[in-house]
């Protein structure tokens, strides 16, 4: 049913795997989809628009929100030093804390009352704003390891901190992709992912941690650990003419114990739908 | 028996199908050279002096587009000689016309003078979410 690519390590043609050196790629999807937000009183975020950006030098290239540096390069592996924007404040910025009352007596139940519901204030305290509602975004920076194993199979790795003194901590990422040709659907690839998030307690803390409010009595204090999120991913291409192609974008994170066990944060998963199609520039 | 006016009726017909495709006009093949301009890099826009050359048994109207626009007309023309310059940043098709009519086309590549260097793209696609 799959058949591998007959594309080389070394490129031969431009594709999803390969780009030109020197050109900007811009391309704009439209469609429908939702990227889901785990926290306790985050709104998803709606997936209508999805601009995507790149630009491949003979060292340097762009790609959306990362930018980089291949100090190292030959046919099997490239290291990359690199720097681009740590996610994790996205879920913040939509996120309604005033919201989140944390249940006194069990440790950790969280509700988010909406208007009208009749609340037992005695059973809940509220958490602190200023707290909580203070996070910042976050630049990392760091190492990424691209090894193609083969034609087909690639494995990522990165290491990165943050240099703006944000949660003075790490974060990586491991990653294995595999591209393949669906023989059935002509023109069309799936490119599958599995792989993890690992996070350092000073992130997670930072993040997903509450401080003990000088109030209350009550134990609401949540220091964060090391958490690893392992991914998977699934991208299915349809070319449907030399510049429009049909998309669909399947990712779920399993949220680690660590992220779950805070009092902000309400699912266990981060799911990324999306379904539409994109026109390339 | 067949009448004599039916004979004349049916060589009149013969006739007219022999004698028609001599009273039509002939055309020929429009030829544009050089039929490919080449560029440093892809999106390069490209200027050449071309040569257009066409020609017909009858004259005829003639206008030379280049995809819609419009380059150049002629006037009761048997035949066309004449060098034009012409600028363009990807193949395009030109067509001779007279009125809506195609008389007859040629495409202009663009080529680029060196071929694109590629690499390896470093993030899966649509890793960012």
């Amino acid at each position: 049913m799959f058949s591998q690519l007959s594309v080389a390590n070394d490129c031969e043609q431009i594709n999803d795997n390969c780009a030109a050196v020197g050109e900007w790629k811009f391309s704009l999807a439209v469609g429908a989809g939702v990227y889901t937000n785990p926290l306790h009183g985050g709104d998803d975020i709606p997936l209508v628009l999805i601009p995507q950006i790149s630009y491949y030098g003979e060292k340097i290239f762009f790609e959306n929100n990362a930018l980089g540096y291949s100090f190292f390069e030959n046919d099997q592996l490239t290291i990359s030093a690199i720097t681009q924007l740590n996610h994790e404040k996205a879920y913040f910025t939509r996120w309604h804390p005033q919201n989140i009352l944390i249940e006194s007596v069990s440790s950790g139940d969280v509700i988010t009352p909406s208007e009208g519901d009749p609340v037992d204030e005695d059973k809940y305290v509220e958490v602190d704003i200023k707290d909580v509602s203070n996070r910042r975004w976050a630049i990392d920076a760091g190492v990424q390891f691209n090894w193609f194993i083969n034609q087909t199979t690639d494995l990522q790795v990165q290491l990165l901190h943050d240099i703006n003194n944000v949660y003075n901590g790490l974060n990586g990422q491991i990653e294995l992709t595999r591209v393949m040709r669906i023989e059935p659907l002509p023109n069309t690839l799936m490119s599958l992912s599995v792989g993890t998030n690992i996070n350092s307690k000073n992130l997670v803390d930072y993040y997903y941690g509450i401080s003990q409010t000088s109030e209350s009595s009550v134990d609401l204090d949540y220091q964060g650990k090391l958490s690893i999120n392992p991914y998977f991913r699934l991208v299915l291409t349809h070319q449907l003419s030399e510049r429009w192609r049909a998309k669909l974008n399947i990712k779920r994170i399993f949220l680690d114990d660590a992220m779950t066990n805070s009092p902000l944060v309400k699912d266990d998963y981060i799911n990324t739908i999306f379904a539409g199609v994109s026109y390339d520039f | 028996m067949i009448s004599s006016r039916w004979k004349t009726v049916v060589y009149l017909l013969v006739g007219g199908l022999v004698l028609q495709p001599l009273s039509a006009s002939s055309t020929s093949q429009l030829i544009i050279k050089p039929s490919v301009c080449m560029v440093k890099k892809r999106g390069d826009s490209c200027k050449m002096k071309v040569n257009v050359i066409w020609q017909n048994t009858q004259p005829i109207d003639a206008c030379l587009f280049q995809n819609d626009l419009r380059l150049r007309c002629w006037k009761a023309t048997f035949d066309i000689n004449e060098n034009l310059e012409i600028s363009l940043d990807q193949d395009m098709k030109f067509t001779l016309k007279n009125r809506e009519k195609i008389l007859a086309y040629q495409h202009i590549k663009v080529n680029t003078a060196l071929p694109k260097k590629l690499r390896r793209r470093l993030r899966a696609d649509w890793s960012f979410f």
